[in-house]
């Protein structure tokens, strides 16, 4: 009877620990969405001593998170920024690492609902941006439109949602 | 014989561990249970602390202050003018503190820095600061309540103002 109970523990770890090596190893969408644009915002987030080189790598890295046909459509605070494609985006990136010392971005409270087709992807998160010198960082309410392109979550769309109308 | 069996139970324990947990341990772990488990409901599902970053309320509410949101306020009647809520982005991690000044259906705007809703001026003893803010006359979607800070003193392109969805209105400020 306790060797019966023994075996049956036994089975149950292994079973257990099979499952969290399973929900470990195989990511789920919601999961790699996540993981992706925690990515991004580490990408586009900078310090004041980047070497030039390093920013030119890092303009490139963050245009590699978007589709080539990718739209970013911005509004934070009195600036509006319309971007069509990965070049467009990558100078943008590049204008923002020449009129900043720095720039720290962080995404909170992403809502992400998949497409039933599990092939795109709709995210709602809060965006916040901290430059040296202003005291409060610049938030703003982003959607995010993705798109699994070869395996890769792309960002096909960005744009600004309208906290307050 | 009680008293007696609890005397053994805590002459019986060493002294450290009657400092932290207490003569009873058995009634110690309820009593942390039944806490945690308070602490848990009253904060998820009543109370939301938050605390104060910028200055779009000055001089009501100043920045870094705690202060502490009322999930439930609106449970049972809908926002009223002069509250102050909080209004949620895309979560609850960062929210907008604001008053209302304008309800559903009504028409904001602003004249000489004086609030006028619906045609009628609205005092506003809350905002101390001078305010020179000129703006048309906004109507308020029917799910929306418009939404400003009390700190008017900037340009208003520079403050976040208008109309909030009632979704995005998680509660009213209580303490």
């Amino acid at each position: 009877m306790r060797k019966g109970l023994h075996s049956l523990m036994v089975v149950a770890a292994i079973g257990a620990a099979g499952l969290w090596g399973w929900r470990a190893c195989s990511a789920s969408p919601e999961k790699a969405i996540r993981q992706r644009l925690g990515d991004l915002a580490r990408t586009a987030s900078f310090g004041p001593k980047e070497s030039g080189l390093a920013r030119m790598l890092d303009c490139d890295k963050l245009a590699g998170f978007f589709a080539a046909n990718a739209e970013v459509k911005l509004e934070v605070g009195n600036t509006f920024e319309n971007l069509n494609g990965r070049e467009n985006l990558r100078e943008a990136a590049m204008s923002a690492r020449l009129a900043f010392p720095s720039l720290q971005v962080d995404f909170q409270d992403m809502n992400i609902a998949v497409g039933a087709d599990r092939q795109s992807a709709e995210v709602d998160l809060t965006a916040l941006g901290k430059v040296p010198g202003e005291p409060d960082p610049q938030v703003c309410e982003l959607k995010f439109l993705l798109k699994q392109i070869e395996g890769d979550w792309m960002i096909r769309r960005v744009e600004t949602v309208k906290t307050l109308r | 014989m009680l008293m007696a069996t609890q005397a053994q139970s805590s002459a019986s324990l060493p002294w450290w561990c009657v400092v932290l947990i207490g003569r009873r341990p058995k009634r110690t772990l309820v009593r942390i249970v039944v806490l945690v488990s308070v602490c848990f409901v009253l904060f998820k599902f009543v109370l939301a602390p938050i605390r104060l970053q910028g200055p779009s309320m000055l001089p009501t509410y100043r920045e870094g202050q705690i202060h502490v949101i009322n999930r439930l306020a609106y449970r049972f009647h809908e926002p009223r003018r002069g509250d102050v809520v909080a209004i949620k982005y895309a979560g609850e991690h960062v929210m907008l503190l604001k008053r209302i000044v304008g309800l559903p259906g009504e028409t904001v705007a602003f004249e000489g820095g004086r609030l006028w809703v619906n045609g009628q001026r609205v005092e506003e003893p809350y905002v101390r600061y001078s305010c020179d803010w000129e703006t048309p006359p906004e109507a308020v979607h029917f799910d929306e309540f418009y939404v400003v800070g009390d700190n008017r003193s900037m340009p208003p392109e520079y403050h976040e103002h208008g109309g909030a969805k009632r979704e995005k209105i998680l509660g009213k400020l209580w303490l």
